[in-house]
């Protein structure tokens, strides 16, 4: 089922959040479809985790870097450019914390939009920086008018938009904000050749929300989905089959965000 | 990951609209697919859906034709029922049929309006619910219906847009009333699209296509119109294994934001 990934030009998939979780598991599967992987995490253990459960002739370069660090984001992504450039981003580095809002305080705002939101900013930034300045040619895209210069992904949520019966505020809002950065970003960085898209889960087992995962409200029309089902969706908009969609959030949740409570 | 146990590989997908545009190259797409052997093309052109089989038979796909109006819900069950006697099942229904007739408000006749809205929307009604028995039998079974950046509004074509937003609202709907036994709904937006309907739509306004095309592809952020094979990617991912914990979403298609 997996095509093998058609990186422009080679150079280097960036994924952040690489030592769990979605990032973890996207970061592998880019992996195993060839490409240069450049894994960013603040956890440098499970970073070096992953490398060596990647096996020994590893294209995988761990960047420890906490992504709310324009600088240490600067270093990571120095890595990409080692290895040709960031060709493809996927922005999946994220906290959530789980508290009331009267309870929240300001370094809870402060951590969660610092990673979910300032961090996605930071890296879409230095990827799309990267991302133009390749020369792509002027038919690089093949059917596109525009040279294709890079994919870049970010990984939302559904609470996103419809808020979920777990208070979480500064992430619902991180990742709301998520989603209009992506408009945004693709709708300035289409004229270089550069398509921002992303996608939004819906709960799923990851360290984030623990395993099982806290029970929604409402029903699950398809039950609780999986990594891999997001991981699916990313490696989708990544690939030059999603070559004329650009801006999109595409929401993985098996229904979840179309319920009626 | 899901693919194994979805019963990948000997699906059976039925397109509507197959015989050319947007929804024959759903059914090349579907055709290539590890996850497809076989798709019943229905279409009122019976020779575009007869090309669309042999193409799909050439690559050693097993195919049916079905000659069918899809605004006649008998009729399309009908054509459904023996199709899935045929090929054996149903594991993906699509519904890409549709046509163009516009008019500015004041000139539109309920005829004009009656038949747009029937095309697309008690089109794509008609043929989920004609394969809703055959779905239920599917160990992996989708529909993916095909609205339409129109559905945002369109000027001079207000029962195009309407029919497209009411696939909206109709794909979630039905996502909602059958994701408790499994069977996704999505629906994909295109933008604009060079296919048959939106050149003859260029004729019949007197417009060139260059001009007609180049215009829709200034408004497009990535500067061009998009290709049915575009389209029909999105649908093979919605349709497929890889879209599989996917429901009640709308995927737009349109070059842009």
């Amino acid at each position: 089922m997996k095509a093998a990934m058609d990186i422009p030009g080679g150079g280097a998939v960036v994924v952040t959040g690489a030592a769990s979780g979605i990032g973890r598991a996207a970061a592998a599967a880019f992996h195993e479809l060839g490409a240069s992987v450049v894994a960013v995490d603040v956890d440098a253990a499970g970073l070096d985790d992953l490398r060596s459960r990647l096996g020994g002739r590893s294209r995988c370069v761990p960047a420890p870097a906490d992504v709310s660090s324009g600088p240490q984001v600067a270093e990571a992504f120095a890595r990409a450019a080692e290895l040709g450039g960031c060709r493809v981003l996927v922005n999946a580095a994220g906290i959530g914390i789980n508290k009331p809002m009267l309870d929240h305080e300001e370094n809870d705002w402060d951590r969660v939009i610092g990673i979910n939101l300032r961090g996605s900013f930071l890296c879409l930034q230095e990827a799309a920086r990267q991302m133009t300045r390749q020369d792509m040619g002027e038919d690089g895209g093949k059917t596109s008018g525009r040279p294709d210069r890079g994919r870049i992904i970010n990984i939302a949520s559904v609470v996103g938009f419809r808020p979920g019966p777990i208070p979480e505020i500064a992430y619902d809002t991180s990742k709301g904000a998520v989603v209009q950065m992506t408009r945004s970003a693709a709708l300035e960085m289409a004229p270089h050749g550069v398509r921002v898209n992303a996608v939004a889960p819906g709960p799923v087992p990851t360290n984030l929300f623990g395993t099982p995962p806290v029970q929604p409200e409402g029903p699950m029309p398809l039950g609780y989905g999986r990594v891999d089902d997001i991981v699916d969706a990313v490696l989708f908009l990544a690939s030059e089959r999603a070559r004329w969609i650009t801006g999109q959030i595409l929401t993985v949740d098996g229904g979840w965000s179309i319920r009626s409570g | 990951m899901s693919r194994a146990a979805s019963g990948c590989g000997g699906g059976v997908a039925i397109v509507s609209g197959g015989a050319s545009g947007i929804g024959a190259a759903i059914c090349r797409r579907l055709g290539e697919a590890e996850a497809f052997r076989a798709v019943g093309v229905i279409d009122l052109d019976e020779k575009g859906a007869g090309r669309a089989a042999a193409e799909l038979e050439r690559k050693g796909v097993a195919a049916q034709v079905g000659i069918v109006d899809v605004t006649d819900v008998e009729a399309v069950q009908d054509t459904v029922d023996s199709m899935v006697s045929v090929l054996g099942g149903l594991d993906a229904a699509v519904a890409a049929a549709g046509n163009l007739a516009g008019a500015p408000l004041a000139d539109m006749t309920p005829a004009v309006w009656s038949s747009v809205i029937e095309t697309h929307l008690t089109g794509s009604f008609a043929l989920v619910k004609a394969a809703l028995p055959a779905l239920r039998r599917s160990p992996a079974p989708s529909v993916v219906l095909i609205s339409s950046v129109a559905a945002r509004g369109i000027a001079g074509n207000a029962n195009y847009g309407a029919a497209k937003a009411g696939v909206m609202g109709l794909t979630r709907s039905l996502a909602k009333e059958l994701g408790p036994e499994g069977i996704r709904v999505n629906a994909v937006a295109p933008g604009f699209i060079d296919t048959p309907l939106t050149r003859r739509h260029a004729e019949q306004n007197g417009l060139r296509w260059e001009d007609f095309a180049g215009a829709a592809a200034d408004e497009s952020a990535l500067g061009r119109i998009g290709a049915p094979e575009e389209v029909a990617e999105a649908v093979n991912f919605l349709a497929g294994p890889a879209g599989s914990y996917v429901t009640g979403q709308i995927l737009f298609v349109t070059g842009g934001p």
